[in-house]
């Protein structure tokens, strides 16, 4: 209902699509709906729905996390993310594969750290809206999200008992964590290495973390978890600044007219993505993600294993001793409210194959697409949507939400437009480089 | 953030936009295929009926209207057909979006407070759009079904 008649009906072809790249102009005719320069003319629904998309609000708060909004922590943990000691060989940090001008990502389809990993590196854009971390939402907070890169065999492959000795090595390290929880729990008689390793009881890291008595377990549980806290604090600070979308929409809101905020190409695909595309059922609200998990049935990956997605996710989940419900969060209680996402999990079979809908701000700079990064480009994403592939999906079923689009090469365009239109300011040196000082220092008064 | 007063006069339900218009046929959930029909006139209403009409069941959002992607309760009250109170029902709640062939990614739990009250805690509808709320109120020998369609809209920030 929403479509022009007007335009002529192509069938897509690749070849269309790079000649419309290419700068190919189509001449319209203009229904009810469009104004004189071709824009749309937004009917109320559609501003309703396109008013629910910004501006972005203050991330929600984590009472899980009692330093999730202290300046002091944030430093520290901006100082510990750029901090290559935290790895094994001493040659990566957290921003190695989350790196600032990468769009707080790498660039490559899959993660490398010591080994290549099976996932591409999500951003860490906007991260702190939300709900479960990792692509198929195996963690509920960001301080315990951190414990696992840091402790991966194919990412950073240290320990959490590697860590301790190596802030009682480094007195930066020691000195930043003390300013801010206290005497560094003791190292002494510790192995060189060790940590759980769930999946395999037998693991040298296990059996090594098997000699730790109950309360040394617990003191460097605590220990690494305070690591993450520290961590989260500054990955909170990672948020997006505004977007030409976001000026359009405050001249939407203001009632502006032929706002200039956003080319005549991005109003069309705006448009399309509230209308006719249907992008908005998943990529919804102020950071254009609903914080949950879809099939969108991406055909098997030619090289990697199948991945379940959220069903894999789940019980590791709720295994996890970093979650709110586990002694290390800083909930006052097991039933606060923020636990009510574990308290009513339920896992089904159509969770296979479900991967979290990602946010779309700054999509521009995140590429590749995809938990496995098989998309280099948003072009390819957006002809996944139109076309969908013939192959079936690699597990589970494709969601009834997704229709082969059929999109024509100029609406291509349009929902491209848009989504370049949702790009802020790059990130500032109080965020991109890491401080020389692990404690804040004081001006003098 | 998302449960703000709808100020606009002119709301959108999103299923104006419907995406049934783009799969077709409407296909239920086989899980609930059971379940009564809602019927259009009906569609929105909080107090239905169940399918054998021996109960009545009327229930009430916790925010109201429900919020959209947020944990929300509902406050359920069963009655008989004389709209007396019903004691000692076991219920079942579950919630599905027919149109879009899936259900809610949580596992909602009844807690029964007494004199024909329920109180549902867990429910979260994670899409904008029209879902089903499913109840089925097990009394007295008897296991019976009734439908709630709500329509989940979007509001500006
Ligand atoms: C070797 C590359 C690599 C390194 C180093 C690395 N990460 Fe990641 N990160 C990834 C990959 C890959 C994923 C997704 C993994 C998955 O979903 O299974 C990820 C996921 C995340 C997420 C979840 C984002 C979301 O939206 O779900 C956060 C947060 C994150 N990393 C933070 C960190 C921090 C903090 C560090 C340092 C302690 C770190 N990462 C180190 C590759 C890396
Ligand atoms: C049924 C929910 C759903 C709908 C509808 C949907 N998406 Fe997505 N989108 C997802 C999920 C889930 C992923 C991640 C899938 C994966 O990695 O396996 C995704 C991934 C993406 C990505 C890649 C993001 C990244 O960082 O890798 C882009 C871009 C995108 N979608 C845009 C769109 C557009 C444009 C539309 C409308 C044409 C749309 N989506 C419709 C759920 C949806
Ligand atoms: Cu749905």
């Amino acid at each position: 209902m929403l479509r022009s008649k007007c335009l002529p009906v192509k069938s897509l072809t690749l070849l269309g699509w790079a000649a419309l790249l290419s700068g190919l102009a189509l001449a319209a005719c203009r229904p009810a709906n469009v104004q004189s320069d071709g824009a749309p003319a937004f009917s109320a629904q559609e501003k309703t729905l396109i008013l629910s998309l910004s501006p972005r609000p203050r991330p929600p708060e984590n009472p899980g996390n009692s330093l999730a909004d202290s300046a002091n922590a944030a430093h520290f943990g901006r100082y510990l993310f750029y901090d290559t000691r935290l790895s094994l060989k001493g040659d990566q940090s957290c921003a190695s594969c989350h790196h600032p001008g990468l769009g707080w990502s790498d660039g490559k389809p899959l993660a490398v750290g010591l080994k290549t990993t099976s996932r591409n590196s999500p951003t860490l854009w906007n991260v702190a809206y939300q709900r479960w971390l990792f692509w198929d939402g195996r963690t509920d907070s960001l301080w315990a999200q951190s414990v696992q890169p840091l402790e991966s065999l194919n990412e950073m492959g240290m320990s959490r008992v590697g860590l301790l000795h190596s802030f009682h090595k480094h007195p930066e390290l020691r000195r930043g964590y003390e300013a801010l929880f206290g005497p560094l729990p003791s190292n002494a008689g510790l192995p060189a290495q060790a940590r759980p390793v769930p999946e395999d009881p037998k693991h040298p890291l296990q059996q090594s973390w098997n000699q730790l008595s109950p309360q040394q377990q617990l003191a460097v549980n605590r220990f690494v978890s305070q690591l993450g806290k520290s961590l989260e604090a500054f990955e909170r600070q990672i948020v997006s600044g505004e977007s030409p979308f976001d000026r359009f929409v405050a001249d939407l809101r203001a009632n502006k007219p032929a706002s200039k905020e956003l080319s005549v190409e991005a109003q069309k695909g705006l448009r399309l993505f509230i209308g006719r595309a249907q992008c908005i059922l998943c990529h919804t609200g102020p950071l254009l993600n609903d914080r949950e998990f879809h099939n969108i049935g991406l055909p098997k990956h030619p090289h990697l294993p199948v991945d379940q997605g959220r069903y894999a996710g789940l019980p590791k989940l709720l295994a996890d001793p970093f979650n709110g419900l586990g002694p290390f969060s800083d909930l006052p209680s097991r039933e606060h409210e923020w636990n009510d996402k574990l308290h009513y999990l339920s896992r089904q079979a159509s969770n296979k194959g479900e991967f979290k809908t990602p946010g779309l701000r700054e999509i521009t700079r995140t590429g590749p697409y995809m938990h496995d990064g098989r998309f280099k480009s948003l072009e390819e994403v957006l002809l996944f949507y139109s076309q969908l592939p013939n192959q079936p999906p690699a597990t589970g079923r494709r969601e009834d939400t997704i229709p082969p689009l059929e999109l024509k090469p100029e609406e291509l365009t349009y929902l491209l437009a848009f989504l370049k239109a949702l790009e802020g300011p790059q990130a500032g040196p109080e965020l991109s480089q890491k401080p020389k000082d692990p404690v804040v220092q004081r001006s003098p008064s | 953030m998302l449960n703000k007063k709808i100020t606009l006069a002119a709301l959108l339900s999103l299923s104006a936009l419907s995406v049934g218009t783009l799969l077709g046929p409407f296909s239920a959930s086989a899980q609930h295929q059971n379940y009564p029909k809602v019927n259009e006139a009906d569609r929105e209403n909080r107090s239905q009926i169940t399918d054998n009409k021996h109960y009545r069941v009327i229930y009430t959002p916790l925010p109201d209207p429900i919020p959209l992607n947020q944990h929300f309760r509902l406050k359920l009250t069963v009655q008989n057909a004389e709209g007396k109170v019903v004691e000692n029902a076991k219920l079942y709640v579950d919630a599905d979006m027919p149109s879009h062939n899936h259900g809610m990614n949580v596992k909602p739990k009844v807690k029964d407070l007494g004199k024909g009250i329920f109180e549902v805690r867990g429910m979260l509808f994670h899409m904008p759009g029209y879902w089903e709320i499913y109840v089925l109120v097990d009394h007295a020998g008897k296991k019976e079904k009734a439908t709630f369609g709500v329509t989940l809209k979007m509001s500006p920030r």
